[in-house]
């Protein structure tokens, strides 16, 4: 069977499979099989296993579960509330202030957390009531609610540049330090959006009330959290100085994380055994589509599809700049119906040998990748933050009035993605 | 401000997108009871990691047993956790054309899901045996547990690769009785028909 039939085999297959509710994992992997077993027999399919045990063992990996882990001890404790009411009592009256807020609270959890779901509920149970309470657009508010709460994988630490910096071998500290300024400024684009819209229209967000706190209050607030702060910022500190790996700043985090709990009172058994189930649950998920991603990936590249795939792009007589373009669409369509573990293994094997033989750099691609992943959190019609906002949000926010709300915030997200296409240096300035 | 009990947000967050609507056999909320305990690893992997930490930094001593130790909790850790979401029904699928088919169709689908799943459980089963065998026994047949090969002489790759098959077969088994029921299933709805 020549590689070009194989690969619109592949193609079939895995969409014909993916239709019939196979989970993601095991559709892949069976695909992997069937090509491992009749391309190179019992020893092909020996190659499967011993891929597992690889995948599962790689040292850098132990960040991703220690990441998760953090982030589940950080949405059972009231630290993010905390730092919502923080946030709210050292509040100005600007016009759209809360969503404002909103996005800066978003962005400080961000920094403690690698993964989406767990700040996109919290922000849908604190910020979104207070916003429809207080009048905001609806769709303004959930814009931003959707919006900031899916920064947890831009922002360093993200998983997703952990995965993406296993598959492309690029360092991770280097793609975490990469990612700081595009993460500002997709915040500050955000944010301008947000001001704009509330002074072209003012009926939009309406001005917050003035808030009534003692001193007293709001130093038992601020005291509150300055701990948790200090253990982010120390995690990515020790990444960013290069004194610790990257796992052992995750499992120092994670500590870190249980003494703010224990200092806040919170710290119980409880909480420590539904934090790791949850890890152990959400880790199953991820590693085994990882599994069955590089699977497939792994015995296609055998097959010689890689090399295919590489000739034929780089064959094409289109600028530099083209390709590119081709590959954003390509994860952004992948992006609506895959989630973003089998996106990056499945994808970044091809894509990246390509833009490094045509001379740019991994790691600006990995935050391209990134930005990319946070249009599919929100794209129709499986954006992940949409279903995790749905499950907290008040019933009468249907998921088309979410799906219609988060467009604005697309749009700037895919600006960003072109103005880091053309501006490198966004990126790779503080590498 | 809205000041809901915060153990819920924890609940919410873990709630699976979907739950499992069938019952669980003895075995399979033991397993899950297993792994409830056994994600206690990860928090023992924490423990040792910030020990390495402190004993190199503070008392420039660090340790020949923690990275690799650490290493081997969490793959286990990891490789539990797709049987453990295979349990719990926690793997991501698309259920877009599954929802508007009539129920036959997803019956079908069901059974067609189940036959190819188990074969691939099957499949690696046996390739991860084969896989298990070479890190178990040298090729004449003695017993010799394959390590690492760093200082710190532990068979960690030997019991990875073990606990590899063993949970495969649980899959392949797992998906064998749901196979079984899907079949009772209908034999019970055509009995209700006649």
């Amino acid at each position: 069977m020549s590689i070009t039939i194989s690969t619109i085999l592949i193609l079939v297959l895995l969409i014909g499979l993916l239709t019939t509710r196979m989970p993601l994992a095991f559709v892949t992997g069976l695909v992997a099989l069937g090509f491992a077993y009749f391309n190179f027999g019992l020893p092909g399919v020996s190659l499967l296993t011993s891929r597992i045990y690889s995948f599962v063992t790689q040292y850098v990996f132990i960040a991703v579960p220690m990441f998760v882990l953090m982030a589940a001890i950080l949405d059972r404790s009231g630290i993010a509330r905390d730092i919502y009411k923080a946030m709210q009592l050292s509040a100005g009256r600007l016009r759209g202030g809360v969503a404002i807020q909103t996005l800066f609270v978003a962005l400080i959890l961000a920094a403690m957390s690698g993964i989406i779901g767990g700040e996109i509920v919290l922000l849908g149970m604190l910020a979104l009531p207070q916003m429809l309470d207080m009048g905001y657009n609806k769709r303004l508010a959930i814009g931003t609610v959707l919006a900031g709460g899916s920064l947890g994988t831009m922002m360093p630490p993200s998983i997703v540049l952990i995965v993406y910096g296993l598959t492309a071998s690029v360092s991770i500290g280097d793609l975490f330090k990469a990612a700081v300024i595009p993460t500002f400024l997709l915040v500050g684009c955000y944010a301008a959006y947000i001001i704009f819209r509330s002074y072209m229209d003012p009926t939009a967000a309406p001005i917050a009330a003035k808030s009534d706190h003692t001193k007293e209050e709001r130093r038992a607030v601020y005291r509150s959290i300055i701990f948790p702060i200090i253990v982010a910022g120390s995690v990515l500190g020790s990444i960013y100085a290069g004194i610790a790996s990257v796992t052992e700043s995750a499992s120092v985090g994670v500590a870190g994380m249980i003494i703010a709990t224990y200092a806040r009172g919170e710290l119980t058994m409880k909480l420590i055994r539904e934090s790791v189930i949850q890890t152990m649950s959400t880790c199953g998920m991820i590693i085994w589509i990882g599994v069955g991603a590089t699977l497939l990936i792994g015995v296609y590249n055998l097959m010689g599809g890689i090399q295919f795939v590489k000739g034929m792009i780089l064959g094409l007589d289109v600028s530099p700049v083209m390709i590119i373009m081709v590959m954003m669409l390509i994860l952004v369509v992948l992006g609506m119906f895959l989630d973003w573990v089998g996106i990056t293994l499945l994808t970044m094997p091809i894509f990246v040998p390509i833009i490094q033989s045509l001379g740019y750099d991994p790691v600006w691609f990995g935050i391209l990748f990134c930005l990319n992943m946070q249009v599919s959190y929100l794209s129709p019609p499986f954006g992940p933050a949409v279903f995790y906002l749905k499950s907290v949000a008040p019933p009468d926010i249907t998921l088309s009035d979410m799906f219609k709300s988060v467009w604005p915030f697309i749009l700037i997200q895919v600006f960003v993605l072109m103005l880091l296409i053309y501006y490198p240096q966004i990126a790779l300035w503080l590498v | 401000m809205d000041d809901k009990p915060v153990a819920d947000l924890g609940k919410v967050v873990a709630a699976p997108v979907e739950q499992n609507e069938d019952n669980k056999s003895g075995v399979e909320r033991g397993i899950i009871k297993f792994g409830n305990v056994l994600a206690l690893l990860f928090l023992a992997s924490v423990l040792i990691s910030v020990y390495e930490v402190v004993a190199r930094f503070v008392f420039n001593s660090p340790t020949i047993w923690v990275h690799e130790t650490t290493s081997f909790f969490v793959a286990i850790c990891l490789v539990f956790g797709g049987l453990y979401c295979y349990i719990e029904n926690k793997h991501i699928r698309i259920d877009i054309v599954y929802e508007v088919v009539p129920t036959r169709v997803k019956f079908a689908l069901d059974v067609f899901v189940e036959i190819a799943q188990l074969t691939f459980f099957i499949a690696l089963s046996y390739a991860s045996w084969i896989m298990a065998e070479k890190s178990w026994f040298n090729p004449l047949g003695d017993l010799r547990l394959e390590e690492s090969g760093s200082a710190f002489r532990f068979p960690s790759p030997a019991l990875i690769k073990a606990f590899i098959f063993i949970c495969l077969i649980f899959m392949a088994v797992f998906s064998l009785k749901r196979l079984i029921s899907l079949f009772r299933k209908t034999n019970k709805m055509k009995d209700a028909a006649l």
